[in-house]
Formats: structure tokens, C-alpha cells, sequence
């Protein structure tokens, strides 16, 4: 820690010509499924019918991929296509891993430049501050293992 | 005049004040070392009114819970000012952390003290920054009419300014350590009211969310504040909080910041002297960072107070310690803020 401090680490150049050729589709959902399956019963109710009817797009930089799913009766569902997202966040894999690890500060990585967030700020406020709300100490430690294990050095 | 009081040798490190927005932060705050931990209720009774951010009364009781078993304690900010249609909410506000039982309340406006110091006479009082009071004279008014125990200095007051003020007062003197700067005329600003038409003192929040917009444009990235362009980012520029204060204008032709530039304040070089002048506690701006900002920065500075009580003298500011506070700073620059002014 901090690992946001640490110069950006970017997948290999190969990751990101395949990724640019995968269906959308498939990585939406398995990315949706997942939310569902970690974060959606630690929303509050409130904040879900909040985001209610939005889409959302996380742009990971260097595996060329864009995940896209939308907040309906409380769950998040993958989207093959949005004209515009309420929200897009631009990052690199690491960086968002680092964010969901807690090792990062969105903040700082925004500071950076290394977090772009496009859209509805008090939308992308509200997102933050319930995700710092939330915790889920076995994902994140899961996290962090393979944060050290993929860090130079580490294994 | 009140008898000067004479400076005594610290029987303990200063107190360490850390920011919670939210439960983890409160953690956060309470593992690594906090004395005290502030937050605020979910509404516009403190000046970080922010969707997300802040505590019901269930997270707050958890989080007292959480924080007395640990031996720090809890203070609730209600740092805004009241209107005459909204006073029941700031009073019910008052009723709400007592009866949670915080271990302090944050106050700024006047009336509001003297509910809290005739309704609940045990709860101790607190003058927050935005009461803006700078002088003795002033904090010892607040002192003899409502008993508050502790002052927050405005961030206006040189290191010798401070230093004359806790001379003269029996009340604890709390000052800013670290954290993003504002235009530093606390309580008493209203200019980001000109473009979002909510005043931070009584909305709680300088720039309301719904009044900003980031918008990346090819050769820039600009954020504007109820349509207000606040400043535009080139590739190499690290972009900060859009306030008004911290905006970047023309001013007869020249492009700068006229009120202030976009940084923090750190102030560990200055903690001998501060613990030596009788500086009471430390505060850590922040309450809308994140679990990360407030697990770091208590970290760091827990080490720093504790190592300069240990010996004032051989204090020195570790540079592991700078690099940890700069790598989450807004603005990337470090400043002392008022503390040192080679002018005054």
C-alpha cells in the first residue's frame, strides 16, 4: 500500500488486440452475474432504486473491453448496447483491481488521471460513497492475494 | 483580558482527529490510531452533505460501539447553520446524537450551541471551524456563554497567531494538520452560492454533485459548476475538486488561481512547535475520502505525534511519511497553508 502511488501496470499489448475482438456480450454478463453475486444484497435498497433503469459502462483500457449492465428491479443485467451510459469509468485492469481490493484511493487515481468517470457526478458520488460503504473483507482479501502474486516480486 | 496561560510540557501526544464518511473509514480511522473520529448524520446538518456519505442511527450506534471498545471517541459535526424554517431539523439533529450518545458535538452556529448547552448540559461542545472564530476573544466568549471544551481554529491564523490564541483561552485548541484547502473564510463563504444558488453553510457542501460536470474534451478535461468553467486539464494536469475557490480565471488577461491554488495542507514539520505552543489536537481534513485516504493518513500521522511526544527535539519528519500524505494529496502539492506567511 499504496499501491495507487505505484506507476500504472498494464496488461500485455497481446491482451488488448484479443480483447478488442471479443462479443461484448459474454464479458457483460459474467461481469453482471458477478456483481450480483458479491455486491447486490450489500446495496442498500434505497441506492438500487436510485440507480433503477441506468446503465453503466467500465471501460478496461488495456484489454480493449467494455462491460455494460443496467440496474432493473434491483439487479444488475447485462446490456449488449447503450447510446449513452449514465456513467462510464475508464481504467486499467489493475487499477480497478486495486480499487475493489481497497488498496487504492478512487480519489487519487482520479487526481491521477488514471480514473476517468464520465457522466452524472451525483450518480458517480453516490456509486462511490455506497462501494466505500460496503464491505466484503473474503472477496477483498481474495483480492489482495492476487494483487501480491501478479505484483512484480511477488508470488 | 483573561491571565495569560503559560505553557506547560505535554503530558500526552496530541490528540489525532480523523474523518469517517462512512463505517470502513470509521475503522479505518479507529485500527490506526485515532483519538477522536468525526462524521456527520445523512442530511444537511454538516458540511459534507454528500449523496452515499455519512451515518444513520444504526451505523452511527455500531460505530460508537466500534470506537469506545477501541478507546477512541466519536464527535458528530453539526456545522452548518440552521434557517429559521429548518431549526427543528438542526435541533432534532442535537437530540439525535446525544441521545446516541457521541461523545461530542461539532457546532458553528450560535443559536444552535445554546439549544445543545440548555437541552443536554452533559453533552460536550465543540466550536467547529465554521464558527470562524479567531480569536481569543471570540472562543472565550463561546467558552463563558455555553461551555464548549474545545475550539477548532479557522485556517487563516499564522503559527505566532495560534500561539497567542491558546496562550489566552482555558479551551482545547484543535488545528488543521492535513487536508485539501479551501478559500479558508470558514462559515462565512458563500461564493460557490453564485453558481449553484446553495450556499455550503447551510446546504452543507461547497459544490453540490448535481451543480458539476466533468467533461473531456480533445485537449482537455474542464469541470464546471453550474455551467461555471472551474478549470481545464491538459494531458499532464492533475485535476482537483471543482470549487469555485480553486477555479482557474482570467483575470486581466492573465490565466491563474486569484483565490487559491489547488492544494493541501500538511503540516508536519510544525509539530514540535505545535505541541509545544499546547496545541490540544490535530485535525485530518476528509470526510468524502475513501477507507484507503483515512486508513493512511491516520497511519502516518499517529506515527509522527507519537514520535515527536517521545522527543520533541530529534523530531524529524520522516520522508516515508511525505511520500505516503503526497501520494494521496489533491493537487499533488503540500503547503503550510496560513501557518506560514514570510509577509505577516
Amino acid at each position: 500500500m499504496n499501491a495507487a502511488a505505484n506507476a500504472p501496470r498494464k496488461l500485455p499489448g497481446p491482451v488488448r488486440a484479443v480483447g478488442r475482438r471479443l462479443p461484448r456480450m459474454p464479458a457483460s454478463i459474467a461481469f453482471a452475474t458477478a456483481l450480483n453475486l458479491t455486491l447486490r444484497r450489500k446495496f442498500p435498497a434505497d441506492v438500487l432504486d436510485r440507480l433503477e433503469g441506468h446503465t453503466f459502462a467500465i471501460v478496461v483500457e488495456d484489454a480493449g473491453v467494455e462491460l455494460l449492465f443496467r440496474v432493473r428491479a434491483r439487479r444488475f443485467v447485462p446490456v449488449a448496447q447503450a447510446a449513452e451510459p449514465v456513467l462510464r469509468f475508464r481504467a486499467v485492469a489493475w487499477d480497478y483491481a486495486t480499487l475493489a481490493a481497497r488498496e487504492a484511493d478512487p480519489d487519487t487515481l482520479f487526481f491521477n488521471r488514471r480514473l476517468l468517470v464520465e457522466g452524472d457526478t451525483e450518480i458517480a458520488l453516490l456509486v462511490k460513497n455506497t462501494l466505500d460503504t460496503i464491505d466484503i473483507p473474503r472477496t477483498r482479501g481474495i483480492l489482495r492475494r492476487v494483487l501480491r502474486a501478479a505484483a512484480p516480486g511477488g508470488g | 483580558m483573561n491571565a495569560a496561560v503559560l505553557p506547560q510540557p505535554a503530558a500526552r501526544p496530541m490528540k489525532l482527529v480523523c474523518p469517517a464518511g462512512t463505517p470502513p473509514a470509521l475503522k479505518a480511522a479507529v485500527d490506526n490510531g485515532a483519538d477522536d473520529v468525526y462524521l456527520g448524520f445523512k442530511d444537511e446538518t454538516n458540511a459534507r452533505n454528500f449523496a452515499g456519505l455519512n451515518f444513520d442511527d444504526r451505523s452511527l450506534r455500531e460505530g460508537i460501539d466500534y470506537a469506545h471498545r477501541k478507546g477512541a471517541q466519536v464527535l458528530v459535526a453539526l456545522n452548518t447553520y440552521p434557517q429559521p424554517e429548518s431549526w427543528r431539523k438542526w435541533q432534532a439533529a442535537v437530540n439525535r446524537a446525544a441521545s446516541l450518545g457521541v461523545d461530542a458535538i461539532i457546532v458553528a452556529d450560535a443559536g444552535l450551541l445554546a439549544y445543545a448547552a440548555k437541552a443536554h448540559p452533559q453533552l460536550r461542545l465543540h466550536l467547529s471551524v465554521q464558527g470562524s472564530a479567531t480569536s481569543h476573544e471570540a472562543i472565550n466568549f463561546y467558552h463563558e456563554r455555553f461551555g464548549i471544551r474545545r475550539a477548532v481554529l479557522p485556517r487563516v491564523l499564522s503559527v505566532e497567531q495560534a500561539e497567542k490564541v491558546i496562550a489566552r483561552t482555558p479551551v482545547e485548541i484543535e488545528v488543521f494538520g492535513f487536508g485539501s484547502l479551501s478559500i479558508m473564510v470558514e462559515g462565512r463563504c458563500a461564493l460557490s452560492s453564485y453558481a449553484t444558488g446553495e450556499s455550503p453553510n447551510t446546504h452543507g457542501g461547497c459544490s453540490p454533485a448535481k451543480a458539476i460536470r466533468w467533461q473531456q474534451r480533445p485537449d482537455a478535461l474542464e469541470s464546471r459548476l453550474g455551467g461555471v468553467l472551474i478549470d481545464r486539464f491538459g494531458a499532464e494536469d492533475h485535476p482537483g475538486y471543482p470549487t469555485l475557490c480553486r477555479g482557474r480565471f482570467v483575470v486581466n488577461g492573465d490565466t491563474y488561481y486569484p483565490f487559491e491554488e489547488p492544494t493541501s495542507l500538511n503540516t508536519l514539520e510544525l509539530l514540535p512547535r505545535l505541541q509545544a505552543m499546547g496545541v490540544a489536537a490535530i485535525k485530518i481534513e476528509g470526510r468524502q475520502r475513501s477507507p484507503v485516504y483515512v486508513e493512511t493518513v491516520t497511519r502516518v500521522w499517529r506515527e509522527a505525534l507519537d514520535a515527536c511526544f517521545r522527543d520533541r527535539e530529534r523530531f524529524r519528519v520522516k520522508p516515508a511519511w511525505q511520500d505516503a500524505l503526497a501520494g494521496i494529496s489533491e493537487g499533488h502539492q503540500c503547503t503550510l497553508g496560513a501557518y506560514h506567511r514570510p509577509w505577516k
